[in-house]
């Protein structure tokens, strides 16, 4: 979450120091639990199921914009309206 | 048309949604009025089987093909309260490096030397609210909420409303400007829209 990229210390990070989730107004931090790709209409799809302590989100979009994200990962799903 | 309605109408609780329902109903039964009967009958049956659940947040359903102010989505009827506002949301998702091995992770931030936070995010795209609990509510303080992007993904995502509350997208579709050039029958609203066809925003 730190703005230069740098990795995240295991710890929670009490120093309020700015961070990626300054710019966004609701934040969520949870795992990805499934991954599985479906042909859909001739279109490859590739769906991602995260849960963020029982809230769930499924993103189904393209398999090469999703690479990046794998089973188990820990993601910030960072959410703000543009208008 | 009193024993029919009645036998649904009478057993409401909750007299404001059983008028709400009682008019959706007529104006439905107005507008199918003189087109054929099979089709009439159907859509009779949904309506109603909707109103049977009081707690249903489900958007009731009629033709809402043309009707100026309401949804050309065929999902919502209510009336528009933010035309011509337009609703759009930016989601993000940014790795945890937990996540990954700690290596591997620092190999690729070495590599790039001083990365912006672009180096991190796994995926970035900006969705519109199409609907809100299509699978009808099942939390007092969560909704799920169906999204689309630009770029044909669908999002579902479950969202405290009481820290975060979104707007259904009520109007055309943000692109819909941009798209219009292009599309012969820019008055009906179809999804999917071709990517290429359009700049992405953030990109510009």
């Amino acid at each position: 979450m730190s703005l230069d990229g740098t990795p995240e210390d295991p710890a929670y990070d009490q120093t309020g120091k700015e961070s990626l989730a300054d710019s966004y107004e609701y934040v969520m931090y949870g795992k990805v639990f499934k991954k599985q790709d479906e042909n859909e209409g001739g279109m490859r799809k590739s769906i991602v199921t995260i849960s963020f302590g029982g809230l769930l989100m499924q993103l189904k979009a393209d398999p090469k914009n999703l690479q990046d994200v794998d089973i188990d990962n820990r993601l910030y799903v960072l959410i703000r309206k543009i208008s | 048309m009193g024993c029919r309605t009645g036998s649904w109408d009478t057993r409401r609780k909750v007299p404001s949604r059983s008028l709400r329902n009682a008019q959706v109903f007529f104006r439905f039964r107005n507008e199918t009025k003189g087109r054929e009967g099979r089709e009439a009958k159907s859509r009779q049956t949904l309506t109603s089987q909707w109103g049977q659940n009081e707690f249903s947040m489900r958007p009731r359903i009629f033709a809402a093909d043309s009707a100026p102010g309401f949804s050309k989505h065929g999902r919502t009827l209510r009336p528009c309260p933010h035309c011509p506002r337009r609703v759009l949301r930016v989601l993000r998702l940014a790795s945890h490096p937990l996540g990954w091995s700690r290596s591997e992770r620092s190999t690729e931030i070495d590599k790039k030397g001083a990365m912006a936070a672009g180096g991190v995010i796994a995926y970035e795209d900006i969705f519109e609210i199409l609907d809100q609990d299509p699978d009808g509510k099942k939390f007092d303080h969560v909704s799920r909420y169906r999204c689309r992007s630009a770029f044909e993904s669908d999002l579902q995502i479950d969202l405290n409303i009481d820290i975060y509350k979104l707007e259904v997208r009520c109007c055309e579709p943000w692109w819909a400007g941009k798209a219009a050039a292009k599309r012969p029958d820019s008055s009906r609203f179809v999804l999917p829209i071709t990517p290429n066809s359009l700049t992405h925003p953030l990109l510009n």
